[in-house]
C-alpha cells in the first residue's frame, strides 16, 4: 500500500531550488528602510513550501531549519520584528546553507554540520532579538552572519570560517544514509603564475570541502627564503584527501578554471593512497602539515575503501579507452573527457519545458502524420499525372520537418534568468565587502538560449559582474569627486540578434585607461614600441593573461584577472567578446553567443573523397597557395608566410591517412583557421559551400578521434567530419599554442 | 632599514591578499631588518588569500630563525586561521610569544 515517494524527490529538489532563488532575489530586493510586505510574503511562502515538502519526504534537518527561517520571516511580515540589514544577511546565509543542504542530500553526501550550525546560530540570534525586546540591528549581530560580510567566494563560503564556539546543533546528517563514503586523492601543483590569474587555492579547497570531508597536506619545501619570495608567485603545492560520494567529474569541476595553470592528478582514495602521501611528505624539507578541514576523514577512508575502489574501477576504463587514440593527447585530457562524459550523463537529468512548447510540438507531429498519410496514399495510387501532387506533398513534408526541428530545438532553450539568478547576490556581497554602492539592474531575463550554453555562461558572467563591481565602479567618494552620483550603476541585458544571443554588461565606472593599458602591454612586450592599435585591439588586451597584474596605482588594476579564462570559456562556446570603454564614463562588455551548440555554421571543403567542415567562426581566410611563401622549418614541418608571421601547414590527408587529389601545395587552396589566436593553414583539395550543419557526437556513436569534434550528415546522406581546430593544432605542432613569429629577417612582402 | 617605528607592532590592515602582498612584504621585510621581535596585528583583517598566507608562512620561518614573532593579543586572527586551515598550514602560523 505504501507509495514510493522517492520518484517525486527530483521534483521536490527542482521546486526547492526555485524557491531558494525566489527567496534570495526577494531578500536582496528588500529595502530595510521601507520593507515591501508583498516581498516578505513571497519569501515566506517559498520557505513554507520547502518546509512542507521536506516534511513529506522525512527530511527533518531541512524542515527544522526552514521552520526557524519561517518563524523569523513570519515576524518580519507581521511587523513584530524590524527588517534590518543584519536580519537580511542572516536570512541570506540561511538560504545559502539550505541550498548546500539540499545539494548534499541530492548528491547523497553528508551535510556540512559546521555551516548548518553557524547559519542556525545566526538565525537564533536574530530570533532572540525580538525576545529581548530589541529593535534594529546591533553591532554584535553583524558578526554572526559570516556570509553577509566576506562573501566574495562561492556560496557556502562561511563553512570554513564558522563554528567557533558554536557547538554543532542536533540536526544530524541524515542525508548520508546509504552513502558509501569513497573519495579522491588530489595532487594539486599550481604553476607559479596561478595566483595572478585571479584564482585562489584556498577558494578551490573551500569548494572541495563543500563536497565532503577534506584533509589538506601542504608541501612548502619549495617556498623560498622570505627575501627571495615573489609574493605573487605560488610556491606551494598540495596533497588533498577528499572523502566524498561525489564523482571524479564533480571534483574535477572544482578545478575547471585552473586546469591549464596547474598539475592536477585525481586518483581514487584507497588503502594505497597513504604511501603516496608519505612519499610527498618525505620529499619536502619541512614536514608538511596536515589539516583535517572536516572531521573524521581518516576513519571514513577505511569504511569507504571498497566504494572508492569501485569508483576507481569505473573511472579507469574511460580513461584508458580515450587515451589509446593518440600519443599527442595529454595525460589529463582523456581522463577529463571520460569524466565529462560521466558528468554529462549524471547532470542531464531533466529539463523543465513550458507546456506551450509541448503543445506546439504535438501540433507539428499532427501535421506530419497528415502529410505522411497523404504521401503514402499518393504512393499507393501513383500515376504520372499525380507528379505535381507528389511534389507538393514533399514540399509540405520538408516544411513540416523544418518546423518540427525548430520546435524541438526550442525545447532545449531556457530563459537566461537562471544564469542571472546568482548575480544580484554577487553584486550585493562584493559591493558590501568593498564599501561601494551599486544599483544593479537586469533586463531580458526571458531571453532564451540553449541549456548547455546557459550552464556554461554562468561562471564567466559572475566573473565579469564581480569585476565590474571590484574594478569598474569607483568608491563613493571618488565618484562624487568626479561629479557622479555616489551610487554606481551596473546593468546586464540579454537579447537576440541575428541568430545569436547578445549579453551586455554595462557599468558607469571609471572606464579603462587606454594609455595605461597599452603602456603595460608594451612593457610586457605584448605590443611593440611604435605599433599603433585600434581601441578594440587595446581593450582586448585585458583578456591577455600576461596583463593580470595587481598594480593598485593603475586605474585598471585587476581587470585582467581571470579574464583570459572568461574569454576562453566564451570562445569554447563559439562565442565572442567585445569591450568598449570611455574613461570616466564606464565600460561595456558585449558577449555574443550562438543560440545552440547543436547546430553550427560551417565551411565545407574536400580532401580526396572526404568532405570536412570547419566552424565558420574559426575561418580567417581562404587563399591560393603561393609556392614562394612556403618554407620548411626543422621539427615543425611546412610553414606558410602569412600576415607577417608563419603559420604551420596541415595536410589533412597525412593526419587522417587518406588519398588526396592534389599533393602539390603551390597553386592549391588553403584555409587559414584560428583557435585562441593560434593559426593553422589547412591544405584542401576544393572549397565547397558554407552551410548550417547539425552536429552529431562522434564519441557517443563511435569513439573519440583526435582532431575531430564531431560529424554531420549532409544532404546527400554522406557523413562529413567536423574538424576540432584546437585538436588539429595540438596534433600538428606537438602542443605548442603560439603562432610562429619570424625572427626579423628580410621577409617583409605584403600578405 | 626601518626608518620609522622601532616598537615592531605591525598592523596588517583589512586585507592580506595578492593585491597588497608586495607592499606587505616590504613592510614585513623592514620589520625583520629591525632585529626586534615582531608582533603582527590582524584583528581588522577581512580578506586573506593564498598569496597572503604564503607570505605569512615565509615571514614566520624567517622571523623564527631571527628576531621571533607572534600575534598581537596571542590569538591567531580569525581570517588568517580560516585561510591557513584551508591551506593546511595552520600550525606554522600560530606564532610564538614575543
Amino acid at each position: 500500500m505504501s507509495v514510493d515517494l522517492s520518484q517525486f524527490l527530483q521534483t521536490f529538489f527542482e521546486e526547492s531550488f526555485e524557491g531558494l532563488d525566489i527567496m534570495e532575489s526577494g531578500l536582496l530586493e528588500l529595502d530595510p528602510q521601507h520593507p515591501d510586505t508583498e516581498v516578505l510574503h513571497t519569501v515566506f511562502r517559498a520557505a513554507h513550501s520547502i518546509k512542507g515538502g521536506a516534511g513529506t519526504f522525512g527530511l527533518s534537518a531541512i524542515s527544522d531549519f526552514t521552520h526557524r527561517m519561517e518563524t523569523l520571516l513570519d515576524r518580519l511580515r507581521a511587523g513584530e520584528q524590524t527588517v534590518t540589514p543584519e536580519v537580511v544577511s542572516a536570512l541570506l546565509s540561511a538560504v545559502d546553507c539550505l541550498r548546500g543542504m539540499l545539494e548534499a542530500i541530492k548528491a547523497e553526501q553528508e551535510l556540512d554540520s559546521e555551516a548548518l550550525s553557524a547559519a542556525q546560530q545566526a538565525l537564533d540570534e536574530q530570533l532572540a532579538l525580538r525576545d529581548n525586546g530589541a529593535k534594529g540591528g546591533r553591532p554584535g549581530a553583524e558578526q554572526s552572519a559570516p556570509a553577509g560580510s566576506g562573501g566574495l567566494g562561492r556560496r557556502g563560503a562561511n563553512a570554513g570560517s564558522s563554528g567557533s564556539g558554536s557547538a554543532p546543533a542536533g540536526a544530524g546528517p541524515e542525508a548520508g544514509e546509504g552513502e558509501q563514503g569513497g573519495g579522491w586523492h588530489i595532487r594539486f601543483e599550481p604553476e607559479a603564475h596561478l595566483l595572478t590569474t585571479g584564482n585562489d587555492p584556498a577558494r578551490l579547497f573551500r569548494a572541495l570541502s563543500d563536497l565532503g570531508a577534506l584533509t589538506v597536506h601542504c608541501e612548502s619545501g619549495e617556498l623560498p627564503a622570505f627575501e627571495a619570495l615573489d609574493p605573487e608567485s605560488c610556491c606551494l603545492s598540495w596533497d588533498l584527501e577528499l572523502v566524498t560520494g561525489a564523482t571524479e567529474a564533480a571534483v574535477r569541476e572544482v578545478f575547471e578554471w585552473v586546469e591549464d595553470d596547474a598539475v592536477i592528478e585525481i586518483t581514487p582514495l584507497s588503502g594505497s593512497a597513504a604511501p603516496a602521501a608519505e612519499d610527498h611528505g618525505a620529499a619536502a624539507e619541512p614536514a608538511p602539515e596536515s589539516a583535517p578541514v572536516a572531521a573524521s576523514a581518516t576513519a571514513e577512508v577505511e569504511e569507504g575503501a571498497e566504494a572508492a575502489a569501485a569508483a576507481g574501477a569505473a573511472a579507469r576504463p574511460a580513461a584508458t579507452a580515450s587515451s589509446g587514440g593518440t600519443a599527442a593527447a595529454t595525460k589529463s585530457k582523456p581522463a577529463k573527457a571520460g569524466a565529462r562524459k560521466e558528468a554529462a550523463k549524471k547532470s542531464s537529468s531533466s529539463i523543465r519545458v513550458d507546456t506551450e512548447k509541448i503543445d506546439v510540438l504535438i501540433d507539428m507531429v499532427g501535421e506530419l502524420v497528415i502529410t505522411q498519410s497523404m504521401l503514402s496514399q499518393i504512393g499507393k495510387e501513383f500515376s504520372a499525372d499525380r507528379l505535381e501532387e507528389l511534389q507538393d506533398g514533399l514540399a509540405q513534408l520538408e516544411r513540416n520537418t523544418r518546423e518540427l526541428q525548430e520546435s524541438i530545438m526550442r525545447i532545449r532553450m531556457v530563459p537566461i534568468s537562471f544564469a542571472y539568478s546568482r548575480l544580484p547576490r554577487i553584486v550585493h556581497d562584493t559591493s558590501r565587502a568593498l564599501g561601494k554602492e551599486v544599483e544593479f539592474t537586469m533586463e531580458g531575463e526571458q531571453t532564451e538560449l540553449d541549456k548547455t550554453v546557459m550552464e556554461k555562461i554562468i561562471d564567466p558572467l559572475v566573473h565579469l559582474v564581480r569585476n565590474s563591481v571590484d574594478h569598474g565602479i569607483e568608491d563613493p567618494a571618488e565618484r562624487q569627486a568626479a561629479g557622479k552620483p555616489g551610487k554606481g550603476k551596473i546593468s546586464i541585458e540579454a537579447y537576440h540578434k541575428g541568430g545569436n544571443i547578445i549579453i551586455e554588461i554595462v557599468d558607469d565606472g571609471r572606464g579603462i585607461n587606454r594609455d595605461k593599458l597599452l603602456g603595460k602591454a608594451r612593457a610586457a612586450g605584448l605590443v611593440e614600441e611604435g605599433e599603433e592599435l585600434s581601441d578594440a585591439e587595446v581593450y582586448d588586451l585585458i583578456f591577455h593573461p600576461g596583463l593580470s597584474t595587481h598594480d593598485e596605482a593603475t586605474e585598471y588594476s585587476g581587470r585582467g584577472v581571470g579574464m583570459d579564462v572568461v574569454k576562453r570559456n566564451i570562445r569554447s562556446l563559439s562565442g565572442s567578446l567585445n569591450v568598449r570603454s570611455a574613461p570616466g564614463q564606464g565600460t561595456t562588455i558585449t558577449i555574443s553567443l550562438p543560440l545552440t551548440l547543436s547546430i553550427l555554421d560551417g565551411q565545407l571543403f574536400r580532401v580526396g573523397d572526404q568532405t570536412y567542415i570547419v566552424p565558420l567562426v574559426s575561418v580567417i581566410e581562404s587563399l591560393q597557395v603561393d609556392g614562394a611563401k612556403v618554407s620548411g622549418v626543422t621539427g615543425r614541418g611546412e610553414v606558410y608566410h602569412w600576415r607577417e608571421a608563419y603559420v604551420p601547414i596541415v595536410r589533412l590527408h597525412e593526419l587522417f591517412d587518406t588519398e588526396p587529389m592534389r599533393h602539390e601545395l603551390s597553386g592549391g587552396l588553403m584555409v587559414i583557421v584560428e583557435d585562441e589566436e593560434t593559426y593553422l593553414g589547412v591544405f584542401v583539395d576544393d572549397l565547397l559551400d558554407q552551410q548550417q550543419v547539425v552536429i552529431k557526437s562522434l564519441e557517443a556513436n563511435y569513439l573519440r578521434v583526435p582532431g575531430i569534434a564531431g560529424a554531420t550528415i549532409l544532404g546527400d546522406g554522406t557523413v562529413a567530419l567536423i574538424l576540432d581546430i584546437a585538436g588539429l593544432v595540438e596534433m600538428s605542432r606537438g602542443g605548442s599554442r603560439q603562432p610562429l613569429i619570424p625572427e626579423r629577417e628580410e621577409s617583409d612582402e605584403a600578405a | 632599514m626601518g626608518s620609522e617605528t622601532l616598537d615592531e607592532l605591525l598592523d596588517l590592515g583589512e586585507q592580506l591578499d595578492i593585491t597588497v602582498a608586495a607592499a606587505c612584504k616590504q613592510r614585513l621585510n623592514e620589520a625583520l631588518g629591525g632585529g626586534q621581535p615582531i608582533e603582527l596585528k590582524g584583528d581588522r583583517l577581512q580578506r586573506v588569500d593564498t598569496a597572503g598566507v604564503q607570505l605569512l608562512l615565509a615571514f614566520a620561518r624567517a622571523a623564527a630563525d631571527g628576531p621571533g614573532w607572534g600575534w598581537h593579543g596571542g590569538e591567531v586572527p580569525e581570517a588568517v586561521r580560516t585561510a591557513a586551515q584551508m591551506l593546511g598550514v595552520e600550525r606554522e602560523l600560530q606564532g610564538h610569544s614575543v
